[in-house]
């Protein structure tokens, strides 16, 4: 299993690894479709969401309307965080990949997070705010270096699937990025303290 | 809305205070080993528990991520301490104790955004094993980052949409210490209250 640092953003960490390829991608949590946008004309996409106007509404709480391996890639990019069934939804991406399973979650123990809850009292996103009015969509999960890789790779080997490589997408910023890549390299920033997301390659065995 | 600071009892004991003269029904909501009856200091109430597990004894089982199968009103006093936190529908579930609640409704929150939870999180990257996302589904987790200001914003609005009166309780003891010290630092409410109550008046 190899780990990588990068300044590149989620998407283009996505279509990096796939640029030689073929078949067919499911983009869950597809939103605005962007990861569509960066990726080479080789695939066949199809987006998700729980919002009406994508290729399939599917709502991950509940069980997938797919038979197994029914794509050859699935990818969740900071979707499982939102999801209460956050493990049992592991699982389903699993089951309905063919080759592999991309997915991302946002660490939110990175030194900006920390600064700022210590700073503030709250997380440098409105996603775990709790207002008077609910909210159409949140975080339910507080994902964490070291937590979330030890989640990835347990569930990852119940589900049968092996984790091919480890994608940590550094702190954004001109600056900031470059330090935190170095100080990666380096081997300074322990625990993820400069990695603001991961991006987990699972290939099926 | 009233605030008062409380540096010399923990929820349980100002719950006995605050109800040391009622009369009437108490039912304490996530009641677990129902240590508060302990504290009750009334002769006058009749203490039910509740809590979700149907096979832990309890004299009521419920979920409050449903609706509660009770009439408005039914019970005189309602208690669910730091039970909130727990819930998906935070929302529907404390306007659900809203409309249980006969008198009085006591709820508490954990301040996660107190100094020492601040200072645990900068220093470890967590913040306590109830937001710890395990390999297998952990049996019971906090859903909700309840700090002060939003979580005193969120009771007091609706609880005020409910036509109810708001008068709030910051507790300074807490554990931990770092918090000990906290709490004995001459800092703004957010930063060394540890739990907040609310006694939530229809």
């Amino acid at each position: 299993m190899k780990r990588i640092y990068t300044r590149q953003d989620r998407y283009d960490i996505v279509a990096d690894a796939l640029r030689s390829g073929r078949g067919s991608i499911l983009d869950i949590g597809a939103r605005d479709r962007i990861l569509k946008s960066r990726l080479n004309g080789g695939y066949d996409y199809f987006s998700a969401d729980v919002v009406d106007g994508h290729d399939y509404t599917i709502n991950l709480e509940d069980k997938l309307q797919f038979e197994d391996n029914k794509f050859d890639f699935v990818v969740a990019l900071d979707v499982l965080e939102h999801i209460e069934n956050i493990h049992g939804a592991f699982h389903e991406l699993a089951r309905t990949a063919g080759k592999m399973l991309i997915v991302s979650l946002p660490n939110m123990a990175c030194l900006k997070q920390r600064t700022a809850y210590l700073t503030g009292g709250v997380l440098a996103t409105g996603k775990y705010d709790l207002d008077p009015e609910p909210a159409c969509d949140r975080h339910r999960w507080l994902t964490v270096y070291p937590e979330m890789n030890n989640f990835i790779e347990e569930n990852a080997a119940s589900a049968g699937l092996r984790i091919e490589r480890i994608v940590d997408e550094m702190e954004h910023g001109r600056f900031m990025s470059r330090f935190a890549l170095a100080c990666s390299h380096l081997g300074i920033a322990r625990d993820g303290l400069m990695t603001c997301r991961c991006v987990y390659f699972l290939s099926k065995t | 809305m009233t605030m008062t600071i409380i540096d010399n009892m923990n929820k349980y004991e100002l719950i006995g205070e605050l109800t040391a003269e009622a009369r009437g029904t108490i039912i304490d909501i996530g009641a677990r080993d129902r240590k508060l009856k302990d504290y009750l200091k009334s002769d006058g109430l009749e203490y039910l528990s509740a809590d979700m597990d149907p096979d832990a004894g309890h004299d009521i089982t419920l979920n409050l991520e449903n609706r509660v199968e009770c009439d408005d009103g039914a019970f005189d006093y309602v208690v669910a301490l730091d039970v909130l936190e727990h819930v998906d529908r935070i929302h529907d579930a404390f306007s659900e104790l809203i409309r249980i609640t006969g008198k009085k409704l006591f709820v508490s929150l954990p301040n996660m955004s107190c100094l020492s939870f601040r200072v645990h999180y900068l220093r470890h990257g967590k913040l306590s094993g109830k937001y710890e996302l395990t390999p297998e589904p952990p049996g019971d987790r906090h859903r909700w980052l309840t700090g002060y200001d939003q979580g005193c914003t969120f009771i007091n609005s609706i609880a005020q949409q409910a036509g109810c009166n708001v008068k709030q309780y910051d507790i300074l003891k807490g554990y931990g210490r770092i918090h000990k010290l906290v709490s004995l630092l001459p800092l703004p409410q957010g930063l060394k209250t540890y739990t907040v109550l609310f006694e939530v008046a229809r």
